[in-house]
């Protein structure tokens, strides 16, 4: 490129500066996310340079990610009791006990024609922020065949069911976090 | 300083661009695992057969995997029978197809280009004869040996028909592109060919073809009852269009055979496939479909009284229905369970949920206790020790 002078040159660099704040700008579902999350009902410390993406539905779900939603992701889930779920007809009750909620929550994934070759590895009692609940590891293929690995933290608290999960795929970015996704579980709040 | 200013803006339509193409992604819903696919008919546009054939196994291999079949002896002697039965009357170089049973409370039938046929459990619940197991294998077959499936991979060529007369169904070319509704009104034609040379073949096998009708009557007062109105796999001619199809074909017929009495044969094919009603129980139990998994569980249990399993399922149903009144018929159930086979260990775990709800905690650890020594390497094992320590002493 060559200007003719230097105050075509300096309108050039503002135009160009003023279009990619723009555009920046635009990108509004990308948020830095801050270092501790709060909501009503619940707060996370979030890690360093993880970027949250919240969806705008009813999912009352928040999704943080590092490396972008499709290798990995940390979603984070406050939902009604009474909230139907997708693809089976069951509902959770109140007094619901841990392995209960877990096969509720299994047989969802399993009906879920999205997943593909669900495999459910381990379904243990846990302990979620002094809240009794359950932890389950399972693996999965998307709609493009690629096999993630999910570890899965679930609890009945106070009329609502939380769940706290990470998801990356099997190859490098499953392991490569795990240690980062334990340390925000380990600062989960439940009010 | 030009050259700095000329990387300067490099950088910044690099910066421009990697940020957009990043949040397109995260736009994308993949996270979520979305993206439904498009069925292999309907999604291929190749005129290239062997492609389609291969795409085909190749789906079909991938459905194999993941789903859960249904195997027992006698129920595939049934089919056996009924398959060898029909494809006597066809006249064709191609293998008879294979039929294969899913655990799926969903009521559906489908057949691959290779033959390879899948009937759901949930559809063998609602087939009270052989001679109705006859009416679905023989819509299927007509699907193979006419090669439909490919018909429409290769169907964009071929000139637009009416799809007036079919009987359109929920889904009918309407409001879709022109080759979508090609596609849609080639699938109605054959759809209408499968039930009526289905029905041929029916006739020329020695089967009661009304029996057809009384299926298809069975189909339309099920899809709508209540709490079985999702229950229907959507039929691209709707199910009333098609009995009537049926109603009018059997009236040209020029033989008219009277069917004997179906009751006796009715009766022996239910008992045949008992099994099968109590495996879409579980199904239906799994998938929290409670009027259905009771239907089929009662049933089962009027024809095997004596099977724990089947008092179990009916105990589940109630308990996990949760009303007060069902929780009491659900300890009868388990208690019958458990007078039936003293090994059997999932009423034990269920009395002790049950017990340990209700705050009889002393009752419940002692359920749990012989459920875990009964099978102490159970799923839920974990699960169980830990409520046995919140049962205290």
């Amino acid at each position: 490129m060559k200007f003719s002078d230097g105050f075509h040159l300096r309108c050039f660099i503002l135009a160009f500066a003023g279009l990619a704040l723009l555009f920046l700008g635009c990108s509004r579902q990308v948020q830095s996310a801050s270092q501790i999350l709060k909501t009503p009902n619940w707060s996370v410390n979030v890690p360093p340079n993880w970027m949250r993406l919240s969806k705008p539905d009813n999912t009352n779900a928040t999704i943080l990610s590092f490396d972008g939603a499709c290798l990995q992701y940390i979603f984070i889930q406050d939902r009604r009791i009474s909230q139907a779920f997708l693809y089976t007809r069951h509902v959770l009750r109140d007094g619901m006990l841990p392995h209960e909620i877990a096969d509720v929550i299994v047989e969802d994934l399993r009906s879920d024609p999205h997943i593909k070759h669900f495999n459910p590895i381990s379904i243990e009692p846990a302990m979620i922020a002094n809240q009794p609940g359950f932890k389950m590891i399972y693996t999965y293929y998307d709609q493009q065949d690629v096999k993630f690995k999910t570890l899965y933290y679930g609890a009945l608290v106070s009329g609502r069911f939380f769940n706290l999960r990470y998801a990356a795929t099997l190859r490098h970015y499953f392991e490569k976090d795990l240690n980062t996704f334990e340390r925000l579980f380990g600062s989960l709040h439940l009010k | 300083m030009r050259r700095a200013l000329q990387i300067l803006c490099w950088l910044f339509a690099a910066m421009f661009f990697f940020q957009e193409t990043w949040a397109l992604e995260l736009e994308d819903n993949d996270y979520k695992l979305i993206d439904q696919s498009e069925g292999i008919a309907a999604g291929s546009i190749s005129g290239d057969d062997h492609n389609f054939w291969q795409k085909a196994g190749q789906k079909q291999a991938e459905l194999e995997h993941q789903w859960d079949f249904f195997e027992s002896k006698d129920v595939n002697e049934i089919f056996d029978h009924v398959v060898c039965r029909l494809w006597k009357q066809v006249h064709s170089d191609l293998p008879p197809p294979a039929v294969k049973i899913i655990k799926d409370p969903l009521p559906n039938a489908f057949v691959y280009p290779n033959g390879a046929c899948f009937v759901t459990t949930g559809l063998l619940t609602c087939i009270f004869n052989e001679d109705q197991l006859a009416m679905i294998l023989a819509h299927e077959m007509v699907h193979y040996v006419q090669k439909h499936a490919l018909g429409v991979n290769g169907h964009f060529t071929t000139p637009h028909i009416s799809n007036e007369g079919f009987g359109a169904g929920k889904d009918s070319g309407k409001g879709k592109g022109l080759s979508e509704a090609r596609i849609d009104t080639y699938r109605l034609e054959a759809e209408y060919k499968a039930d009526i040379q289905g029905l041929n073949m029916m006739l020329s096998a020695g089967y009661c073809i009304s029996e057809a009708i009384s299926l298809l009557d069975y189909f339309i007062r099920l899809g709508s009852g209540a709490g079985f109105e999702q229950m229907m796999a959507v039929s691209l001619i709707s199910y009333e269009k098609r009995k009537e199809n049926l109603i009018n074909m059997l009236e040209k017929q020029s033989e008219s055979k009277t069917c004997n009495d179906m009751s006796q044969s009715g009766e022996l094919f239910r008992k045949a496939i008992a099994p099968v009603l109590l495996s879409n129980a579980r199904s239906a139990l799994r998938r929290g479909l409670y009027p259905l998994a009771d239907k089929n569980g009662l049933e089962y249990l009027s024809l095997r009284p004596l099977d724990p399993n089947g008092h179990f399922v009916l105990g589940e149903v109630r308990r996990l229905s949760a009303s007060q009144g069902s929780i009491n018929d659900a300890l009868i159930f388990y208690k019958n369970a458990i007078d039936l086979n003293r090994q059997f260990a999932p009423a034990y775990k269920a009395l002790g949920i049950v017990y340990m709800k209700s705050g009889q905690k002393k009752l419940a650890k002692t359920y749990f206790e012989t459920y875990l020594s009964l099978e102490p390497h159970d799923n839920d094992c974990e699960f169980i020790k830990g409520y046995i320590s919140l049962c205290g002493n």
